[in-house]
């Protein structure tokens, strides 16, 4: 609050602003540089194509479920991780967030040596007539891997900066540590979870090496925006801009969502 | 900017020095450095190929393997190339109707596509037939060249498969099969050739009537066109045709 | 309803082995130096930590023990720490109406107990106002009113003035004054503040270094200090020997070569050689240059460390030849006439009769 009244109170060296903004052209520009390609008046047509359709549904819909995924499993593995210690916790943290900083093909061919046909689990799925390839729910597993630890790191974070007095009286005043989590703990960590759930959401939507080497590309079964942008560049570059639009406007929208829920979450603690 | 891009350039020249360039024949075009887009199923092929002139001629041939729609791109984008070689007409001819080449392509090699199998064809796969009912059958998706073969295939066959997955390209398929993911996919007869132990080769009766056309050109852009032609008609030659074969290369 | 609070407990770990009892309905005051193990007395009753050895017991229901562990909130406590830690997620009165709902109160009877309880400390009107935005005083007596409506069988008060402001302070020190008596719970009070303890505490607990080194009703304790840390508490000198072996009666404590001679308050006669303390304030204290001729027979020379200007007094920190620490409270024109400076050896003379000597337990 204090903070905006008195701009001046930590002011930066001007030069900063030089370096600053080239960083800032650095990103902004293949941005713009896209949006000048993008057929702008062509754009509904193009997407309303059996295509583009088919795949923007598909990646919502694969989303949604990677999402709840994500946020069932994570959400605990973000709570015993943040408060374990001992080597196994931060080898499970290591472990954790490793698809973060994964290749995307990586991902994808761990995905598939360990739930392929031939793989570590697939194999033994396989002999109860379960195969996973070339299926959405492939989709979503290429997706919940890759997402979640943006989800569990946020949480994490949080929740290690989280003021364990709360808790503690809480406890002191009869709650039960189930009854601590759900009505002292999570109310706390809303605004990390919703904006590390945007960035996982994110992450999830641009999913692309995993699904590519697991899960194939069908339209409508496992083709999501990515893979038909990837294809649509061979076949119709103006198609693949066109999903390209679609998919940054989702992606700003979700950052923007992260950013002001964190905006708003240190707000609060300033106050 | 420029200084950076005058070390690349010097660091490109020093490789081309210190590449092994030929010993025994006279070095007509020695130092000299022909650039080659080409198809990535060309890979093995012209590596091999460039080699060969390289030992013949004294000239170092330095490649760019891609996809041939991705090279037309950087064609587009003013990358700088002395030949292209294409994997498919279409991609040729975006680049002559963008007056990216300097002459009239000339057909080097084809290619049939051909379905590959798990080692042995344990499935029993005859064809794009009954054979491959409850098979999980993966193939290039339509657009792409191999796609696009396939599309005209199966209209003259009069069959239409159910493909479990459409990949980007011919490597994704192949990478299907040879993991197990998938029972068959349909791949160039190259692609199956390079995969060598790891997948058994099942032909498709009447794929040999949809043939995909290789063509190479020079680029407008050389500074060598000598060079560039010395370069396409090795390729074409009968010593450059031998090792097109040997990499399971049709005739043109 | 109240019981005594049974801690017999040691903690490896933290080299914490006490024996203390906080006497039921009464407000016990927890003092030490610091990392004395006040927090970790705390710890132990409020079931955050678990004794290695011993047990912690509230009358005859043992709290915890090699056996058994009452986990914290199945414990009849509560605890009002130094900040407030009003949850920021809920209004003034779902705060205080927390505890009575993890009790198991339904939503009408708890929010009925936190607005009483909220009307007891003052703070009615601020029931419907969002936790974040009270001031500090407004927070903290917010905090008192949530720990109090469970109706706690032990109260744990960890420096609960310690982050307010001194007039905040004052007005929640009465209040506190006034609600833990009617609350009938039994108090411990974790506290570096003479005033609470005066104000607020009926008993002390003295610990060091993770061991209990005195406890009775604080008149007794504080008037007599038997460590330095309660001597500064009560703001006296103490001075540390032995009863002089030839005739103790009459010839007082040698402190090294120094000769205490005061007012022997034992209930037994001294024996020679028993360890003594003497106590005496500050301001019957007074200091020369040159050695003292006349009457008081208690003179010392000791070295200045530093002065320290109190207003109309100064404070003059002081060395014995043995090591111990005295204080001296000069009028200012006084010290002024003296013109101290560390390092000074001086005089200091002490009537006998405003000295006390007592023996150590």
């Amino acid at each position: 609050m204090s903070r905006a009244r008195t701009p001046q109170a930590r002011p930066l060296p001007g030069w900063l602003f030089v370096p600053a903004g080239l960083a800032l052209a650095f990103v902004a520009l293949p941005i713009a540089g896209l949006l000048t390609r993008v057929p702008w008046l062509r754009l509904p047509a193009l997407l309303a194509t059996p295509e583009s359709v088919d795949a923007l549904a598909l990646s919502l819909q694969t989303c949604a479920a990677s999402l709840i995924l994500t946020i069932v499993l994570g959400l605990p593995l973000a709570l015993a991780i943040a408060r374990s210690t001992g080597p196994w916790a931060a080898v499970a943290r290591v472990l954790a967030v490793l698809p973060m900083v994964l290749p995307p093909v990586v991902a994808g061919l761990a995905l598939l040596v360990t739930l392929g046909r031939r793989g570590l689990l697939g194999a033994h799925l396989s002999a109860f007539g379960i195969e996973i390839g070339f299926t959405t729910l492939a989709v979503v597993i290429g997706q919940t891997f890759v997402a979640m630890p943006y989800f569990v790191i946020a949480v994490e974070a949080a929740l290690r900066t989280l003021d364990p007095g709360f808790e503690q009286v809480a406890a002191t005043l009869g709650a039960s540590p189930s009854r601590v989590l759900s009505r002292i703990t999570l109310p706390l960590l809303a605004p990390a979870f919703v904006s590390g759930a945007a960035m996982a959401l994110a992450r999830a939507l641009g999913e692309f090496g995993a699904t590519l080497t697991f899960a194939g590309s069908l339209q409508g079964v496992t083709q999501t925006l990515p893979q038909a942008i990837y294809l649509a560049r061979e076949v119709e570059p103006d198609a693949a801009l066109a999903l390209s639009v679609v998919l940054l406007g989702l992606a700003a929208a979700l950052m923007a969502v992260s950013g002001l829920v964190n905006r708003a979450a240190s707000g609060v603690s300033d106050g | 900017m420029k200084k950076l891009v005058a070390s690349l350039a010097a660091a490109l020249v020093l490789a081309g020095c210190s590449a092994p360039a030929g010993t025994s024949s006279p070095a007509v075009a020695s130092g000299k450095t022909v650039t080659v887009f080409a198809a990535a199923s060309l890979k093995g092929a012209f590596t091999k190929i460039g080699d060969a002139f390289g030992a013949e001629t004294g000239a170092k041939v330095s490649y760019n393997f891609n996809g041939s729609s991705a090279l037309v791109d950087q064609l587009l984008g003013g990358a700088p190339a002395d030949v292209f070689a294409s994997a498919d007409e279409s991609n040729m001819k975006k680049a002559t109707d963008a007056a990216l080449t300097a002459g009239k392509p000339t057909l080097f090699a084809t290619n049939v596509l051909t379905l590959v199998v798990a080692p042995g064809n344990p499935a029993k796969i005859t064809g794009l037939d009954a054979s491959l009912d409850g098979k999980k059958l993966v193939v290039c998706a339509v657009g792409v060249p191999c796609g696009n073969a396939l599309a005209t295939l199966e209209k003259n066959l009069g069959v239409s498969p159910k493909p479990v997955s459409q990949e980007q390209t011919v490597t994704d398929v192949l990478g299907k099969v040879t993991s197990g993911e998938a029972d068959a996919g349909v791949v160039y007869a190259t692609d199956a050739k390079s995969a060598g132990a790891k997948v058994t080769a099942v032909a498709i009766p009447g794929s040999e009537k949809v043939v995909n056309n290789y063509p190479i050109a020079a680029t407008a852009s050389t500074k060598d066109a000598a060079l560039a032609r010395a370069y396409i008609d090795y390729v074409t030659g009968p010593k450059g045709q031998a090792i097109l074969t040997e990499f399971g290369f049709g005739k043109p | 309803m109240a019981d005594d609070v049974l801690i017999t407990a040691a903690i490896d770990a933290r080299q914490f082995d006490v024996d203390a009892t906080l006497a039921a309905g009464r407000v016990t005051a927890i003092v030490g130096p610091n990392g004395s193990g006040k927090s970790t007395l705390v710890g132990l009753v409020s079931g955050e930590l678990r004794p290695d050895r011993g047990s912690v017991s509230l009358g005859l229901r043992v709290l915890s023990d090699a056996a058994a562990h009452v986990p914290t909130h199945r414990r009849p406590i509560a605890l009002l720490a130094q900040r407030p830690l009003l949850f920021p997620h809920l209004d003034v009165v779902d705060n205080v109406a927390f505890g009575v709902r993890s009790r198991g109160a339904g939503k009408t009877e708890a929010r009925e107990r936190a607005l009483r309880e909220l009307d007891a400390v003052g703070a009615a009107p601020l029931a419907s106002r969002r936790a974040r935005a009270l001031s500090g005083g407004e927070a903290q007596r917010v905090a008192l009113a949530r720990a109090l409506a469970t109706d706690p069988a032990i109260v744990l008060l960890d420096e609960p003035l310690a982050s307010l402001d001194v007039a905040t302070a004052g007005a929640m020190r009465a209040l506190l004054a006034e609600r833990l008596p009617a609350c009938g719970a039994t108090v411990a009070l974790v506290t570096h503040d003479p005033l609470d303890i005066w104000t607020l505490a009926d008993d002390l607990v003295c610990l060091e270094a993770g061991r209990l080194v005195e406890s009775g009703p604080i008149a007794d304790v504080l008037a007599r200090p038997r460590t330095g840390f309660l001597a500064d508490l009560s703001g006296v000198n103490l001075l540390e020997g032995t009863a002089d072996p030839h005739d103790p009666a009459a010839n007082g404590v040698l402190v090294g070569d120094d000769r205490v001679l005061g007012l022997w308050e034992g209930p037994e006669d001294a024996v020679g050689g028993q360890h003594v303390m003497a106590t005496f304030a500050p301001s019957a204290v007074a200091l020369f240059r040159t050695p003292p001729a006349g009457s008081p027979r208690n003179t010392w020379g000791v070295r200045v460390v530093d002065v320290d200007p109190r207003g109309a007094t100064v404070r003059v920190n002081l060395t014995v030849a043995n090591g111990q620490r005295l204080s001296a409270d000069l009028s200012a024109p006084g010290a002024a006439a003296l013109s101290l400076a560390p390092g000074d050896q001086l005089h200091a003379q002490v009537k006998a009769t405003q000295v006390f000597l007592y023996p150590r337990h």
